[in-house]
């Protein structure tokens, strides 16, 4: 199993939201926020939340589990 | 404490080093030793705050491999030093090789124990170990006050912890005072034996009271990440 997100989509869902943007709203780096959604970083519960909230989603409907192939 | 703080503690440790070789002593340079401990103490003590929970964990794994390189280069130099040289490394060598094990372990026990707990088995422990000294030696004493004292400054600490830490600071800096200057006078100026006695009792109590200073300190900052934060949650 593998934790897929689809934080890239919801970015774009919210106006084109750019990632430095994104990560000044939750305290994160830029860097941060690009690794989460290349999935080489999977964030802590409070983060997950804290991406949920600004970008108007659930934390299950910005991250989910994958089987792997 | 920023990362830039952090570096910046480092970098003076590095000038401060290089201004006493060159002022003082060129021996001052085994200074340097101390710092592959000063890292991991540093980050615990202090993580830096701007760091996100993704950069501390980079840091933290960059920590790991650092310390390996370190010790795949003295691999090397003790292998040298054995069997090319064919004689025993320095001491410096043997510093450099213990100094990070011992840190990270006394670091790994305190993540393991909890700070606050640790300190308050030091606190007993060295309260303990002198009420029974100086009741073996002289009976119940004015003397075995300084024990009863150091065990009720620490039962303080397990509610209190900012007092009973700074109360355990104050009898290690009131003990070193007493102590240190009788050590020097009876021994004749006999530094490894006033080091010892130090480390008997002054230290250990100084470590026990900021040990529960620090604990409380943390336990006031909220829980900033998952990884960062190691404090126990039961």
């Amino acid at each position: 199993m593998s934790v897929g997100n689809r934080v890239r989509l919801h970015r774009f869902l919210r106006g084109e939201l750019n990632q430095a943007e994104l990560a000044a709203r939750v305290g994160v780096s830029r860097q941060t926020i690009v690794a989460i959604e290349k999935g080489n970083y999977n964030p802590s519960v409070e983060l997950a939340l804290r991406l949920a909230r600004e970008l108007g989603a659930t934390v299950e409907e910005l991250f989910s589990l994958e089987e792997m192939p | 404490m920023t990362r830039r703080t952090l570096i910046a503690i480092r970098v003076a440790w590095v000038a401060v080093t290089a201004l006493l070789m060159a002022t003082w002593n060129e021996d001052a340079w085994v200074l340097l030793l101390v710092l592959p401990a000063l890292g991991p103490i540093l980050r615990e003590a202090a993580p830096a705050a701007d760091l996100d929970e993704r950069q501390r964990l980079v840091d933290y794994r960059a920590s790991h491999w650092a310390l390996a390189v370190v010790y795949l280069v003295l691999f090397l130099l003790f292998a040298r030093a054995w069997f090319q040289l064919r004689k025993e490394p320095p001491i410096e060598l043997w510093l450099v090789l213990l100094a990070p094990l011992v840190v990270r372990t006394v670091l790994a026990v305190v993540q393991g124990f909890g700070g606050r707990n640790l300190a308050v088995i030091l606190g007993f422990v060295c309260g303990a170990f002198w009420l029974a000294f100086s009741t073996a030696s002289h009976g119940l004493s004015p003397e075995s006050a300084i024990g009863l004292g150091i065990i009720a400054f620490t039962a303080l600490g397990i509610r209190w912890p900012r007092l009973g830490g700074t109360l355990l600071a104050v009898a290690a800096v009131a003990c070193a005072a007493l102590l240190i200057p009788v050590g020097v006078r009876n021994t004749g100026g006999d530094w490894v034996f006033v080091a010892v006695m130090a480390l008997a009792l002054p230290f250990p109590l100084l470590l026990a009271g900021v040990g529960l200073i620090a604990s409380a300190v943390r336990a006031s900052r909220p829980a900033s990440d998952e990884f960062g934060d190691l404090r126990r949650t039961s």
